[in-house]
């Protein structure tokens, strides 16, 4: 039986440009488990959320230097039978569409390059990267923009037989059990002089 | 010489892109997207060239550049956009874009490291397009079109959303109602001057269906907001709903999931029929400021006897009378949040405050320990004070705090459903949720007497909390890989968890028996009720044990949280 990849999640610097340059973040087989792939072959999109924070180590406590965020989703196209992919960050201001890719692994094969990551000290002082991550399958919160999704460009339908589809579309994907896994990652602490 | 360069250039346009044809098959690239960037190609261009562009650092062309089939390399300063189609875009960290970036069948590096003004777009796969002339013509394909992903994913970023029957959970399951579903339509609006959202609903509670009345209530909502980033949101309600006395002890899941499974129910209700309106201010990612006013109908419910899991056989606790009446409602709510996460934080503050003020009368009474419960009119100023304070003292641990403070601030005592109590695993879980204790209770202020359900009594509570959470370095992914939980590899999988809670709650009026203080008077620090306890949190499930310290009699209590204690 094929072992399942395991999730791995990476902050890295090179210690001495760190200070200017900021990280680079890499992921492999996040989309791994069976039953996201299982939620993303029967079209359901996978969010996934990226938060980096930069912490500095204080005296009493750590306190919270900085932070980029940026999203990724991730949709299987039955007509095109491609998995599509495409980044959104700097609070809606990039929108990078990757394409379509023909299987999970390498749409995974995408999103998982390495990035850089402009998130850097400005100051002196002890400092680590903390890398924050939210899979999100399908979530209550999530159920309007899923059903939108599912309904696609058209005017809101008039049709009793779709809206009642749409509905238990909504219970049998809870029943599925679509759910949000968070991963985190911390890099070595470094210092900036 | 970049005028030269670009001259050169520009008459291999034609024959090169001449080679392209509609006829191909349409990537996808949304339509208006393939147009966008024809009509940029086409408009006014300081710079407009094929192959390869460069802009060197110093360099500053004043003016929109656009760069097909080739790449383009930029250091130095463009006062206007940046469009690349069928061509990559790098950015050196000298580079300065004052307007957009729209890459088209390429990529862009250097986006983190260089300045740019505009927004940023990428679309990795080819535009197929005919070159005629100069002119850049988009291929056309509507009927692929009308099934791009694209449409859709553009559609939901827009915020507009519309449902002509949306049916979802409309609160926790619980011993009153069973399951509450909502069917009814909604939508969701962006407009140009901020957005309106409105939804209508029958709530269908599932836990009556061997009555002979159908136990349905209603909400209809309204809300319109001025303003995108910040401004004013005025909205409006008319609802029949059951609701929590008290939610703040444990959330919705962990309430629910102990009702469904262990026939448990950690809440009591209460009906509320009305209508009530709001204005509420937003602006601050981490402020939340709300107003509101309504006049409901408050009725007590009784327990039904939904399924769950185990002890099917057993009672449900009885669900408390509470007093029943109608009353006018102004409250005022402010919110802080600046954590960094708010399931898993690690540093921040979370508050809540919260000022009610009701007038109304009470025609009927509740059950209550009081030998003289009020009946009549009413008048009472509550408040609600949590505040939270998350600190990280290293990269693997961290100290939580939480002071509560909640009650009667001023008019008369408070109707039962404003009551309060401090006990149980969400508060101070040495001490049994609500357990029946001989003489006087200082967790649900009941003076003694033995009530059905035990309902919250107390006009004021105090509540203190600490915790120290420190991480475990074990892998537990390797072994659970499927497992169904929250966290992955959060804090490292497994976490410790010290803490100690201290906390009371009293009655309001005359001073008596270790009960009832005067207004201006707290209890004795020696009054508190107090516990300490262990867990572990292995990805978000947490197995505690808790032992209180001022009652040595109380046994140890075991007790699991889907969250965080706090």
């Amino acid at each position: 039986m094929a072992q399942r990849p395991r999730v791995q999640l990476d902050v890295a610097f090179a210690a001495a440009s760190a200070p200017t340059i900021g990280a680079t973040v890499s992921t492999e087989a996040l989309l791994g488990d069976s039953k996201t792939r299982e939620l993303l072959h029967n079209g359901f999109p996978a969010r996934i959320h990226y938060r980096l924070e930069l912490w500095r180590i204080g005296g009493w406590s750590n306190e919270r230097h900085g932070i980029t965020e940026w999203d990724v989703l991730v949709a299987f196209d039955p007509a095109g039978e491609v998995f599509n992919a495409v980044r959104r960050g700097d609070e809606g201001r990039l929108l990078e569409n990757y394409g379509g890719f023909p299987t999970v692994a390498a749409a995974e094969a995408q999103i998982g390059r390495p990035l850089r990551v402009d998130l850097h000290p400005d100051g002196s002082g002890r400092f680590y990267y903390n890398l924050v991550l939210d899979v999100q399958t399908l979530t209550v919160s999530d159920l309007d923009a899923l059903q939108q999704w599912l309904r696609g460009p058209e005017a809101p339908s008039k049709n009793p037989l779709k809206a009642i589809r749409n509905g238990i579309g909504t219970l049998v994907s809870r029943l599925l059990g679509g759910d949000k896994r968070h991963y985190e990652r911390r890099s070595d602490v470094f210092t900036v002089p | 010489m970049l005028t030269r360069r670009l001259a050169l250039l520009a008459g291999l346009i034609p024959a090169v892109a001449g080679a392209q044809r509609t006829s191909e098959r349409v990537g996808p690239v949304p339509l208006d997207v393939r147009r966008e960037a024809a009509a940029r190609w086409n408009g006014p261009n300081a710079v407009r060239a094929s192959r390869r562009l460069e802009i060197a650092s110093g360099e500053e062309i004043n003016g929109n550049v656009a760069l097909q089939r080739g790449a383009l390399d930029i250091a130095g300063h463009v006062a206007g956009s940046v469009l690349a189609v069928n061509a990559s875009v790098t950015l050196r960290p000298s580079a300065r874009i004052d307007g957009d970036i729209l890459v088209v069948g390429g990529s862009l590096t250097g986006r983190d490291s260089a300045r740019v003004t505009g927004s940023v777009r990428v679309f990795a796969d080819t535009m197929i397009y005919r070159q005629e002339g100069d002119r850049l013509v988009a291929a056309e394909d509507e009927a692929r079109e009308a099934d791009s992903w694209w449409r859709r994913l553009e559609r939901r970023a827009d915020g507009n959303r519309s449902q002509a029957v949306r049916i979802v959970q409309a609160g926790a399951y619980n011993r009153v109602e069973g399951l509450p579903i909502s069917l009814g339509p909604m939508a969701h609006r962006l407009t140009p001057w901020g957005s309106f959202d409105a939804d209508a609903a029958a709530i269908t509670r599932t836990g009556n269906f061997n009555s002979e009345h159908a136990d349905v209530g209603h909400r209809l909502a309204g809300e319109v907001r001025f303003g995108r980033e910040r401004g004013i949101g005025i909205g409006g309600r008319i609802f029949n709903v059951v609701d929590p006395i008290e939610d703040w002890q444990l959330s919705d899941v962990e309430t629910a999931l102990a009702a469904v499974v262990v026939r448990r129910d950690y809440r009591d209700y209460y009906q509320r029929h009305g209508t009530n309106g709001y204005v509420t201010l937003y602006g601050a990612r981490d402020l939340s400021l709300t107003g509101s006013y309504g006049v409901e109908r408050w009725t007590a419910r009784s327990a039904h006897n939904p399924f769950s899991l185990f002890h099917g056989g057993e009672p449900w606790r009885p669900n408390p009378r509470v007093d029943q009446g109608v009353f006018h409602i102004a409250d005022i709510a402010l919110g802080v949040d600046t954590r960094t996460d708010p399931d898993d934080p690690w540093s921040g503050w979370w508050v809540r405050a919260d000022a009610e003020h009701g007038s109304g009368t009470i025609e009927s009474p509740g059950l209550t320990s009081d030998p003289n419960p009020r009946v009549g009119p009413v008048n009472y100023t509550r408040g609600f004070f949590d505040v939270r304070r998350y600190n990280r003292l290293g990269p693997d641990a961290q100290l939580n705090l939480r002071v509560l403070f909640a009650g009667l601030l001023g008019g008369d005592e408070l109707p039962l459903e404003r009551r309060l109590s401090v006990d149980g695993p969400g508060a101070l879980p040495g001490y049994d949720f609500h357990g029946s204790r001989t003489g006087i209770d200082v967790g649900t202020c009941n003076a003694g007497v033995s009530l059905p359900g035990t309902p919250a009594e107390c006009d004021r509570i105090a509540l203190a909390q600490i915790e120290y959470r420190g991480d475990l370095r074990i892998d537990f992914s390797r072994i659970w890989g499927d497992w169904p939980r929250y966290y992955h590899g959060a804090h490292g999988d497994a976490v410790w968890v010290l803490f100690a809670d201290a906390g009371r709650g009293w009655r309001a009026g005359p001073r008596d028996n270790g009960l009832t203080y005067s207004r201006t008077s707290l209890p004795a620090l020696s009054t508190f009720r107090s516990d300490i306890g262990f867990g572990l949190d292995i990805q978000g499930i947490g197995v505690y044990a808790a032992k209180s310290l001022a009652t040595p009699s109380e046994p140890v209590n075991f007790f699991v949280r889907l969250r965080h204690r706090f």
